[in-house]
């Protein structure tokens, strides 16, 4: 009688062993466990702050639970938001364990959070943004959809993230409905998630293959009057009709199709690009014939640029696109090489080709998150100017810088300008549809003579990249001059 | 000091008493905020409870089991923990069906004239029994939103008939079988390898039995149902030597066949052991935030305060194992499961040293209600069974649980201080 008995009460020993810890971690990760959200209500969550300590995000204690609040809503793509029902995202997902408490960089911290789960408090996450610099690259942007993306080029610190339009974080929950149905998409990062026609900026790319090659040079010169016919596709000459002997250089800083479209098509050579056929006042049509060693020179630059790659980050960025197919036809070479194709980039990573420029031809590792602070404990996420990898020759670099600086101070992106500073500049009017007025956009830097700040800005169906994004550029650059960057 | 003759008893109980003080103490801070006068007033009494406890034992019934009570008192000092814990409202509440028990077993320990007396009039107890179940039928009260009416009585006060028809029915099976043993044992039918007792004097018997088992299921209390059977089984055996298993468990199996077929609770409650997960929203999500409970308990547990034990209905009456399970983790459920353990064996124990028949069954019997009991729920908050509706003995909060189960503790103190030869290891 007692060994059944003893059977019994060994059996119950048994299960309550099996529950509450063989089995323990599967029934705790089954969403019908509600301590998670219980919990995580309760910790009081790091602080998010601007580089400079200025709070972007903090929570408060309001009775049992903590309250979150933000304080500045434009960077709400970026900061992140938190909430029970709708989960979280930005840097609040991103470094959730550290603002949550989970890791630490304080030992005794973690210590002490594991010991007193109900007054559990997270480290502070600061990142590299300047709140002063974002709320000039907010202004810069006024009410227009698009966004900015502004990096200190020899560090790789973002200082800023604009996308526009945003939402409020803190009233998330009660908005849910209509931003989640919002055609015009608050909840989309675009200055790092943005996926928008590049335009003229991608001449950029289409340079740096021809320069780094060996195969131009910008001061090279040539009589150019001709329209370019490639397999029935009529690229006009329409950008500088005052111009008709012009360099690399200034065909560059007028942002010429025809020139861009045949430099694109002759990538694939070993000397120096022939224009003579240029010069004729009638149109030139591209010979027949196979165009693939041009085509994978542009495609390598564009790999190498970061184009196709989603940009390693503190945060998910996405990709971008060059042309799907395996092969491009002719025509979508042409189109491609000067920024219109089969073509797809996000604002931050044009910023980096800008500041790859800047930087003298070496792209900077870019970063979001400074460090995380617990107390009086700091540990740095990444070193500064760590992690950067050459993209072009010096040479190919200061020959871009040049012709850049040129588009500024002669040509297209003349509304960049900024006395006594040397400011490099490209602007790009980026086709979408035939119905739309184009994206208007604007990548460069200043200084040109050492590495400054760079700064990509994209507003969507604004129109030309000289009358809209160049001057908010502009904008955005002076300001990050005048803060000492 | 005259008084000091049970030291050994004396000496134990201040363990629960430092236990539920350390408790209480350690809840009141976590909570923060609370006036501690009513910590204070709580351990004070408990204490005083033991005491009077003690004394009176101490005074009539030196001779007793010194270990029986400490061990139950700790159980009381856990159930009075749990029930602070989880409704913080009711441990006064809980406190005075303690006293109350405490009384009661006193005064059966003390008051009744001999164990033997008992058994002389088991009919009249069983008439009684089953006249409180049978006015449970036809009066019973559902004053929790249970949705069983398994309680009588009015204004507050309530208490449920079953708790009291347990200890009858020990009684009743005891008396009869030291009566009859030696006429069930020595001739037995055989049905090729099944052995069953003579009918002629097993029928009362299972008439009796029949009968309780009719009154239970007509009040869906399948778990009372289920511990009766086995009381009678274990009985039997004790009685016997024989242990009848193979129609022990064919009783079973019709029995619990024609529940399935008959009882809608059964079957839903059958469907949630078998898989509980799929209706973790629904019927099953008292069982399934129980198993969460424990498993977010692990080994150490969260400690008194820092768990969630909130998220199971009516854990406070029927998971308290849970409850404490998340808080004081493997080490605490362990440790209850050794003290229900200690409780069993030292009911065996005083049986064994019994003098006479009846009392050696008697001291089984509550013995094996108790064990029983306790495995029931256990096993039914760890899905090794379906869940029944019983109380786990001293620890779940519930007026006539403690009651009855004092009022047994107080009779095996009783049966323990008839032996004459070693009145306790302490004696």
């Amino acid at each position: 009688m007692s060994l059944i008995l003893s059977a019994g009460f060994l059996l119950v020993a048994g299960a309550l062993g099996y529950w509450q810890v063989i089995g323990a971690n599967r029934v705790l990760d089954r969403p019908t466990n509600p301590r998670t959200v219980e919990e995580e209500r309760r910790i009081l969550r790091g602080r998010i702050l601007d580089r400079n300590g200025e709070v972007l995000a903090s929570s408060e204690r309001a009775g049992e639970l903590a309250h979150r609040a933000y304080a500045y809503p434009p960077l709400a793509d970026v900061v992140g938001y938190w909430s029970i029902q709708h989960g979280k995202s930005g840097i609040e997902e991103a470094f959730d364990s550290f603002l949550r408490g989970e890791r630490s960089t304080n030992p005794a911290a973690e210590i002490r959070n594991k010991l007193f789960p109900v007054d559990r408090h997270g480290a502070d996450v600061r990142l590299t943004l300047d709140l002063q610099l974002q709320k000039v690259a907010d202004d810069a942007l006024g009410g227009s959809p698009g966004a900015a993306a502004v990096v200190d080029v020899s560090t790789g610190e973002v200082l800023a993230l604009a996308s526009h339009p945003y939402f409020d974080p803190n009233t998330l929950d009660e908005d849910w409905e209509r931003l989640a149905n919002d055609r015009g998409e608050p909840f989309v990062s675009r200055a790092i998630n943005g996926q928008y026609v590049p335009g003229s900026i991608f001449k950029l790319v289409t340079a740096s293959a021809a320069l780094d090659s060996g195969i131009a040079t910008a001061g090279m010169e040539h009589h150019h009057e001709a329209d370019l016919i490639v397999d029935g596709l009529r690229i006009r000459n329409t950008n500088h009709p005052q111009l008709t002997d012009l360099t690399f250089a200034e065909e560059f800083a007028w942002s010429c199709n025809v020139f861009f479209a045949y430099t694109g098509l002759s990538l694939g050579g070993s000397s120096l690009i022939d224009y003579s056929p240029l010069a004729s006042r009638e149109p030139y049509t591209w010979p027949a014939g196979p165009v693939d060693a041009s085509e994978a020179r542009l495609r390598e630059y564009a790999r190498r640029y970061g184009i196709g790659q989603a940009v390693p980050f503190d945060l998910p960025t996405s990709a971008g696109l060059i042309s799907k197919a395996d092969h491009m036809t002719r025509a979508q070479l042409a189109s491609t090489a000067f920024g219109q194709g089969d073509l797809l980039v996000s604002p931050l990573q044009m910023a980096l080709v800008a500041a790859t420029v800047d930087n003298g031809g070496v792209m900077p590792a870019p970063y979001i998150v400074a460090s995380v602070e617990d107390g009086k404990t700091v540990e740095r996420i990444h070193q500064p100017g760590a992690g950067g990898h050459r993209v072009i020759s010096e040479s190919a670099a200061a020959e871009l810088n040049a012709m850049m600086e040129l588009s500024v101070d002669t040509a297209y992106a003349q509304p960049a300008r900024i006395p006594g500073v040397r400011v490099g500049g490209k602007t790009g009017t980026a086709e979408v549809s035939t119905s739309e007025t184009p994206h208007s956009w604007f990548v460069g830097y200043a200084p040109a003579d050492r590495p400054g700040v760079a700064v990509a800005v994209i507003m969507e169906n604004r129109g030309s990249g000289t009358t809209f994004a160049t001057p908010a550029a502009r904008k955005i650059l002076k300001a990050a001059l005048d803060m000492g960057y | 000091m005259a008084l000091i003759r049970r030291p050994l008893e004396l000496a134990l109980l201040a363990f629960p008493v430092a236990l539920l003080a350390a408790a209480l103490g350690l809840m009141a801070i976590v909570r923060g905020g609370e006036d501690p006068g009513s910590t204070v007033r709580i351990v004070a009494i408990f204490a005083a409870v033991l005491i009077a406890f003690h004394l009176t034992i101490a005074i009539r019934l030196p001779q007793a089991d010194q270990e029986l009570l400490p061990i139950v008192e700790t159980l009381v000092a856990l159930g009075l923990i749990a029930v602070d814990r989880l409704v913080p409202g009711l441990a006064p509440r809980q406190l005075l069906w303690v006293g109350l028990g405490s009384t009661a077993a006193t005064a059966t320990a003390v008051g009744i004239p001999r164990i033997d007396w008992l058994g002389r009039y088991r009919y009249t107890w069983l008439m009684g029994g089953l006249l409180l179940l049978a006015l449970t039928i036809v009066f019973g009260i559902d004053p929790n939103g249970s949705q069983t009416r398994l309680w009588i009585g009015a204004n507050g006060l309530y208490f449920q008939p079953s708790e009291i028809t347990k200890v009858v029915a020990v009684i009743f099976f005891a008396s009869y079988l030291a009566d009859k043993r030696d006429l069930i044992t020595h001739a037995p039918i055989r049905i090729g390898r099944l052995s069953l007792p003579p009918l002629a004097y097993l029928g009362p018997l299972v008439l009796m039995w029949g009968l309780s088992l009719v009154l239970l299921v007509w009040q869906r209390d399948l778990g009372v149902a289920l511990l009766f059977y086995l009381i009678f089984l274990f009985l039997l055996y004790a009685a016997t030597g024989r242990t009848y298993v193979g129609v022990g468990i064919a009783f079973l199996c019709v029995g619990a066949l024609v529940s399935l077929a008959l009882f809608d609770h059964v079957q839903l409650r059958t469907r949630i052991w078998l898989d509980p997960w799929p209706s973790a929203a629904g019927d099953a999500y008292q069982l399934v935030q129980a198993l969460t409970a424990y498993a977010a308990g692990g080994v150490l547990g969260a400690g008194l305060g820092f768990g969630y034990p909130e998220y199971v209905p009516a854990v406070h009456t029927d998971f308290v194992l849970a409850a404490l399970g998340e808080e004081l983790g493997l080490l605490g459920t362990i440790a209850i499961v050794g003290l229900y353990v200690a409780l069993v064996f030292r009911a065996f124990r005083i049986a064994l040293r019994a003098t006479s028949d009846f009392a050696m069954l008697f001291a089984a019997g509550l013995g094996t209600v108790l064990g029983v009991q306790a495995l029931i729920i256990m096993a039914g908050n760890l899905r090794l069974m379906p869940i029944t509706g019983i109380t786990l003995p001293f620890l779940s909060y519930g007026g006539s649980s403690i009651l009855a189960n004092f009022v047994m503790v107080g009779l095996l103190l009783r049966i323990s201080a008839e032996s004459p030869s070693d009145g306790g290891s302490g004696g």
